[in-house]
């Protein structure tokens, strides 16, 4: 096998890891699985269209200042209202706010994708011990890693994350301790934006174009994920979304010619094994089920 | 004026009706129990002065001000903390964050450091595990850690809902000790239990309840004979 597919492997895996992290998040402090989600990656991505122009820097903050204005919003007008409802009610909810930014992104930006201009000075490669990694790989991997790192240290050292672990666990214990669910959870949302936002920065940097419909493809891969890793626990999140971006990759470059057509449903395949085997995840979560 | 005072208090979900007219009252520095068997309403009574449940009528007082209907966050606030039945510590947070997050309501981050460092001298076992996962610690061990992480808000009235609940006899009696302890230091304790015998051995006064109100109240302040007479007729009760 050429060694080159990991490395390939390993790019996607990092990246679907961090679109899994943010949709994740949410999950664990409210149980709300949203699958509006990869509208906020969208809205990064035409967010990125209209900074294009922009030193690097400013397209970055722009960014993620729209994406994590769009999520507060989602969290202040769709979610809050319905929170003591039942999850059905908050999955339809997410459903149908998924389906209004979509047609909303259509109205403004028009059915046909927006060009985007490559960002061509992350198309350099590099080429170490015979492997050839571009830089686009690079960042991602250290972005991910940073992301996973700062992630971490912020749950862990200062007081609104362990308020935050403090919610996921025991929402109800939680309150009665004195914690603000309103700030934990506006709190989750600012961080799930700012995960769409630096996953829409990664992705589309390797597209040619945004369409109204560009969330679709990464709310499935970040909902299955979080599902084969474990709903409710980050760390069985970040290695589900790892491993559908690594097994996919490697399918795609594996699997005969006449076969790779039916990648997706390879990998699919694989999901169900690992939910028949693991039915809470790989890392499961105490409480939750699939 | 009465520290906590609970008068006329009904709890209704739906149309069954979990405590019909309570009364009752804890003063400045004593220390209350209140007993009864199972589905008497005394959990209820718990969630409803916390602010966990509504009362349909009647009305809670604390220091004077009325809390009914106020948010947990709120009442925690006034200076009511709660240690629930089943401890419900966050077992997936250390030691020491179960504490940290149990002194939330206090603005001063410094003076909750040196709060939880006094803990974990006051409870030496909750020193020894600070960096622990919560949820590796034994049910006493826990139980320490539920009392201590309600006593980092620092409160004027404890609220313990079943501490003994699932318990060794002789961690019972550690925690029962702890609560001495806490009321010889002056603490304002209002303690919900199963365990009749203990809980009116511990306590200066006792109320007890059936099927949703209390029928007996009276000053226990650790007599030993009216503690077997109250369990003897409250188990009779029981059998009824």
């Amino acid at each position: 096998m050429n060694p080159q597919y990991i490395v390939d492997a390993i790019g996607t895996g990092a990246l679907y890891s961090l679109m899994t992290l943010g949709l994740a998040l949410v999950f664990s402090v409210m149980g709300l699985m949203n699958f509006a989600y990869g509208q906020l990656v969208m809205i990064g991505g035409f967010s990125i269209i209209l900074l294009r122009s922009q030193p690097w820097w400013l397209l970055i903050l722009g960014t993620i200042l729209v994406v994590v204005f769009f999520s507060l919003l989602m969290e202040r007008l769709a979610f809050r209202p319905v929170r003591n409802a039942t999850a059905m009610t908050m999955l339809v909810t997410s459903f149908a706010l998924a389906q209004f930014l979509q047609q909303l992104a259509r109205v403004a930006f028009g059915a046909n994708p927006k060009p985007l201009e490559q960002f061509s000075e992350l198309s350099v490669q590099y080429e170490f011990a015979g492997l050839i990694v571009s830089r686009q790989i690079i960042l991602t991997l250290v972005t991910t890693i940073l992301v996973l790192i700062g992630l971490a240290l912020l749950l862990r050292k200062t007081n609104i994350g362990i308020q935050l672990r403090a919610s996921t666990e025991d929402v109800g214990m939680a309150a009665l301790v004195g914690i603000k669910s309103n700030r934990v959870i506006a709190a989750a949302f600012v961080i799930s934006g700012t995960i769409a936002a630096i996953v829409a920065i990664l992705f589309f940097a390797t597209r040619t174009n945004v369409s109204w419909s560009s969330g679709d493809s990464i709310v499935l891969i970040a909902f299955v994920g979080a599902v084969i890793g474990g709903l409710g626990s980050m760390v069985g999140a970040a290695l589900g979304g790892f491993l559908m971006g690594f097994v996919y990759t490697m399918l795609n470059a594996l699997l005969p010619m006449e076969l790779r057509v039916f990648a997706d449903a390879f990998l699919y395949t694989l999901v169900i094994m690992v939910l028949l085997i693991r039915p809470g995840g790989l890392i499961a979560a105490k409480g939750v089920r699939v | 004026m009465s520290l906590l005072e609970l008068s006329g208090v009904r709890i209704c979900y739906g149309n069954a009706v979990a405590v019909k007219a309570l009364d009752l009252h804890v003063d400045e520095g004593e220390f209350v129990a209140l007993i009864g068997h199972n589905g008497v309403g005394k959990s209820s009574t718990v969630k409803a002065i916390a602010g966990v449940v509504k009362p349909t009528s009647g009305s809670i007082k604390f220091e004077g001000n009325d809390i009914l209907g106020q948010q947990p966050g709120a009442i925690l606030r006034r200076g009511i903390a709660v240690v629930p039945e089943g401890r419900r510590i966050f077992t997936r947070l250390t030691v020491g964050e179960n504490l940290t997050v149990g002194g939330t309501v206090r603005s001063d981050r410094v003076e909750v450091k040196k709060s939880s460092a006094e803990m974990m001298a006051r409870f030496p076992v909750l020193g020894k595990y600070a960096d622990r996962m919560a949820g590796l610690l034994s049910g006493g061990e826990q139980q320490q850690l539920a009392i201590a992480r309600a006593l980092m808000s620092k409160p004027r009235l404890l609220l313990l809902d079943e501490p003994s609940l699932g318990l060794a006899p002789q961690i019972v009696e550690q925690v029962f000790d702890l609560l001495e302890e806490l009321r010889k230091q002056g603490s304002s304790i209002l303690l919900v239990e199963q365990n009749a015998a203990q809980a009116i051995r511990a306590a200066d006064r006792y109320y007890l309840m059936r099927t949703g109100g209390v029928i007996e109240s009276e000053a226990a302040g650790g007599d030993q004979a009216k503690a077997d007479q109250v369990e003897s007729a409250y188990l009779h009760f029981g059998k009824a």
